[in-house]
């Protein structure tokens, strides 16, 4: 999922762009949120289960599971109340390109039922509860249930053609929402201009959300829109491998080296770092033809497999990676209509008590939060940069702090390592 | 280095007290030309502008810009121990750690001196253009103080109306609505009369949670001074006589559908 390491790379690169802004802060905002990512999570948090019991999905009395409708109406209607207006993105067909990843999500699966079958001969209640949450898929009927409860909220829904974070970021670039709501630092890649992280609210009192600023991030590790993709995908994304022994520094500092993946293949030493195939097709074609021409009766068959993929295969990787980045499929701005509307109680009210079996005196008191929720935010607070202009900081101060910073960084980490030369 | 030496010191105390529910970090402005406050809220809803000229001061010295990294909470807490007829003596070194608050008293012959520790505050500055406002109400600040203070039993959101007839304050909510209008009227006392300026009608809606938290300045000033636009924040002035001026701005609410992204 997402981006390894760029959180912590951001982190330590280009501060300025990640900050905490509390929940309130928000107010009027319309954030397009990643409901796939939201369901998942809810499917795997929204449980039942104690020492004894194997933690478990709620269900209603068909033994279908409806952790995630829980989650997703009580979290709408925390979104509502703090003057939220939500957004949920839904996601539409994988991109072909990610067949990879997903076949390696695929055999974790696998994996993971073979030891719950194992905990459950043992009686091995944790490990149960473990494996069975490494089992949750959030299948279509999840979806298409989550879309019904909100049309029903009155809360408008996008069904992506491709990536939910692309349709977000999308959406968030053409002005009709502020931010993406998700925990996928994919959307910062996508670049949507904000990217909303931890929107939780695990812990009621201290809601604090992560806000990250695109300009800021690519500002910060002074690079262009087109090296952050390539940094990206040198980090490791969802749609391809990445070189073997290039962390996250290394990776920020060939892109500034040498502006783009297809220099840097040239210029590293093969030897130290190993290119995925993928990445080089052509040598790999070469090789095979050498491998094959060397051994003189070979499988004539082996090649001409190899010719009719040679066309698709000969593309590397990550340029198809990188296409994927910067031209997703994605709804058109003019194709998408953002509505609030007020929710539909009765249907609501039958929709989660008669299909879902949720308690009824639970769902009312709900709905009239949501329906208040809706009238107290009919007419919205504007802020004051609706207003006024931000006065732009005066670099040379900016400048100054900047550097200060690193050093106070450096600082640091020659203290941590003096402290751990000690040990 | 800053040196400012302020004879009345519960100004000061009551600038630091009239913003500390409102916001939790500010920046404290030095200049030639005297300190000065802007910071928003946290929600970026409102904006208070603080401003008090060097000429306020008895005593006043600032070599070079300073500004001051202020929890303003904490800032309360110090003036919470100033005496009522004590002067605030403000010091800071040019690359300061720490703000030094010194408290004296003729009377009794004490002086008492705290250090508060600074921090760096990185807050966004806005620019506020110097236009005219439509309309320009000039009324007792603690009339201002008790009618916010009581519409807010009824409702969280307030309509304020400025006609020919006079300043009309509306609310309504789930228990029913209230209606307060005040005439245009000279009283004896200067202090006490309204005045409307007025060029057009303008009506906008607010939340009075701010302009509550905005009537924490009322110590400040005898008088309040509203101006409103049409679709333009709301100014809620309190001057501090011709010295200087503790100005709150609120962005209105408005109506669904012309809404500016």
């Amino acid at each position: 999922m997402g981006i390894k390491g760029l959180a912590k790379l951001l982190s330590d690169e280009a501060p300025d762009c990640i900050r905490e802004v509390e929940l309130k802060s928000l107010h009027g905002r319309k954030i397009a949120i990643d409901a796939s990512m939201s369901i998942y999570q809810f499917m795997i948090a929204v449980r039942t289960g104690s020492q004894s019991n194997p933690s478990a999905m709620l269900t209603n009395d068909d033994g279908e599971p409806t952790s995630h409708i829980q989650g997703m109406f009580n979290r709408t209607i925390r979104y509502m109340t703090e003057g939220l207006r939500p957004v949920f993105v839904f996601d539409g067909k994988p991109p072909s390109f990610k067949s990879g990843e997903l076949l390696k999500r695929r055999e974790k699966r696998e994996k993971a039922e073979a030891a719950l079958k194992t905990a459950e001969e043992e009686g091995d209640v944790e490990e149960q509860g473990k494996q069975s949450k490494r089992l949750v898929r959030a299948g279509q009927k999840e979806n298409e249930d989550c879309m019904r409860l909100l049309e029903l909220m009155g809360v408008p829904i996008v069904k992506a053609p491709c990536e939910a974070e692309a349709q977000a970021a999308a959406l968030a670039k053409a002005g009709l929402v502020y931010a993406t709501g998700t925990e996928d630092m994919d959307a910062l890649t996508f670049a949507t201009p904000v990217l909303l992280r931890k929107m939780t609210f695990a812990n009621a009192s201290k809601s604090t959300i992560q806000q990250m600023d695109y300009k800021a991030a690519i500002d910060g590790l002074e690079l262009t829109h087109e090296q952050f993709v390539d940094l990206c995908i040198m980090l490791g994304c969802d749609y391809c491998d990445s070189i073997k022994g290039v962390g996250p520094k290394t990776a920020l500092k060939l892109i500034r080296e040498h502006g783009n993946i297809e220099t840097i293949l040239k210029k590293i030493d093969r030897k130290k770092f190993t290119v995925p195939d993928a990445w080089v097709p052509e040598e790999k074609a070469q090789q095979n033809k050498d491998d094959n021409s060397e051994d003189e009766e070979g499988d004539n068959k082996q090649e001409e497999d190899n010719k009719s993929d040679n066309e698709e295969n000969l593309i590397p990787a990550y340029v198809q990676a990188r296409k994927l980045f910067m031209n997703h499929e994605v709804l058109d701005k003019g194709s998408v209509e953002l509505k609030w509307k007020p929710c539909q109680p009765e249907a609501l009210t039958k929709f989660l008590v008669e299909q879902m079996g949720f308690s009824p005196d639970r769902v009312s008191s709900n709905i009239e939060k949501l329906q208040n929720a809706y009238k107290e935010h009919s007419k919205p607070q504007l802020r004051m940069t609706n207003f006024f202009t931000v006065k732009p900081q005066d670099p040379e101060k900016v400048a100054a702090k900047r550097k200060a910073l690193k050093e106070k960084n450096k600082a640091n980490a020659k203290k941590a390592k003096a402290g751990k030369k000690k040990r | 280095m800053f040196e400012a030496r302020l004879a009345n010191g519960k100004t000061l105390k009551d600038i630091i007290e009239s913003i500390k529910d409102l916001v939790n970090d500010a920046n404290l402005d030095c200049s030639e030309e005297g300190i000065s406050i802007q910071c928003m809220d946290s929600s970026h809803v409102s904006l208070v502008s603080i401003s008090l000229a060097a000429n306020a001061f008895d005593h006043y010295r600032c070599d070079r810009p300073l500004s001051l990294g202020l929890n303003s909470a904490n800032m309360a807490k110090i003036f919470k121990m100033m005496g009522k007829d004590d002067s605030v003596v403000l010091k800071a070194e040019d690359e300061p750690d720490n703000l030094t608050m010194m408290f004296e008293n003729d009377k009794t012959d004490t002086i008492a001196d705290f250090e508060l520790k600074l921090m760096d505050i990185d807050n966004e500055q806005l620019g506020i253009p110097d236009t005219p406002y439509k309309c320009t109400i000039q009324m007792p600040a603690g009339e201002f103080q008790r009618i916010i203070r009581d519409l807010q039993v009824l409702g969280d959101a307030c309509t304020i109306s400025c006609t020919k007839e006079g300043i009309r304050f509306t609310v309504s909510g789930s228990i029913g609505t209230g209606n307060i209008l005040i005439r245009a009227h000279d009283a004896e006392k200067e202090e006490n009369s309204v005045k409307i300026e007025m060029e057009e009608p303008v009506e906008l809606s607010f939340a009075l949670r701010y302009l509550n938290f905005f009537t924490k300045a009322t110590p400040l000033s005898a008088q309040v001074v509203l101006c409103m636009s049409p679709e333009v924040p709301i100014v809620v002035d309190y001057p501090i006589e011709d010295t200087g001026f503790v100005k709150f701005y609120l962005a209105p609410k408005i109506d669904e559908g012309d809404e500016e992204e």
